[in-house]
């Protein structure tokens, strides 16, 4: 039996009608926002890599944890925030643990590599293109192999 | 990532939002305040978004089965974005996000609010996002279960 139930309208009650004069002043308020945010952005991005760092030193048994709560939120906030260098190197570092299996040991060695990196090019506000595409690649290779292994 | 959407939607006179840091957070968050909406990550541990948005629509103890969730997701794997789906996810906003996905996604709740779907195997909102009239294929919802309407329904 399939039930069909019609959904909630208290949201849209609450809302009133909007016009679309509405949706545009709301648009530019969310845009605002962004942009005053982006101004924030190095300072979000400096904290993010200082819980890395310290989630990596710690070596417990939450760390793997821990750094891949730390990248995903990097990878998420730095892609929202037009920087997809740095979007792409904390990728690659959660794809790496994401492809971890449970009986096998995490190379830190990478693991130090993909955060060396992701603040060394934090630290470069601009850094070079050539440069960023061939440290991916290292480090996508070097995942590859790990991965395989 | 949840303080970022907290100030957008301050932005947009949305300032009565909570935040939780995982899906049992949130999950116990709902048993003892009314929301609106949500709006969650796909990837959360220990309990992801898809396990969060099956415990909301299916559980016994679910007060809000209904609640509008939007799923946050960077994952491009079809198969995580089917899983949401099948969870019972009304919408997805899909990473990196912007001013003018986040606030489509809200408006689609608010003015577009789907019809919910029960069946032996599934509760949450109607997967199908088009009715396609070229459409010759079996009917299989029609000639396999019979279709019932709640009273509250707007057909």
């Amino acid at each position: 039996m399939v039930q069909m139930i019609a959904p909630d309208r208290r949201l849209k009650q609450k809302s009133g009608n909007s016009s679309i004069e509405d949706d545009l002043r709301s648009l530019d308020s969310l845009n605002g926002a962004f942009k005053k945010l982006s101004s924030e952005f190095n300072d979000v991005i400096c904290n993010e890599i200082l819980t890395l760092r310290s989630a990596f030193a710690a070596q417990d048994t939450q760390c793997l944890k821990s750094v891949y709560s730390s990248s995903h939120s990097l990878r998420g906030l730095s892609g929202s925030f037009s920087k997809p260098h740095l979007s792409q190197l904390a990728d690659s570092l959660c794809r790496y643990i994401d492809s971890l299996s449970a009986n096998s040991s995490a190379d830190h060695r990478l693991i130090q590599a993909h955060i060396n990196t992701i603040s060394m090019f934090t630290a470069n506000s601009e850094p070079n293109a050539e440069v960023i595409n061939t440290i991916l690649s290292a480090l996508h290779n070097a995942v590859g192999k790990n991965t395989v292994a | 990532m949840a303080r970022l959407i907290r100030t957008l939607l301050s932005a947009i006179e949305l300032r009565n939002v909570d935040l939780a840091k995982d899906g049992a957070e949130a999950f116990d968050a709902l048993q003892s305040t009314s929301y609106d909406l949500m709006i969650t990550d796909l990837a959360m541990q220990p309990i992801d978004g898809i396990e969060m948005t099956k415990m909301i629509r299916t559980s016994e103890d679910s007060p809000a089965p209904m609640l509008p969730i939007i799923m946050m997701t960077g994952h491009s794997e079809r198969h995580l974005v089917e899983q949401a789906r099948d969870a019972g996810a009304t919408e997805f906003l899909c990473k990196p996000l912007t001013a003018q996905n986040l606030y489509q996604r809200i408006v689609a709740v608010v003015e577009k609010p789907r019809m919910f779907v029960r069946t032996d195997t599934f509760f949450g909102p109607d997967r199908r996002r088009k009715i396609n009239k070229g459409y010759n294929g079996p009917e299989r919802r029609a000639e396999q279960h019979e279709v019932s309407l709640t009273s509250e329904s707007t057909f």
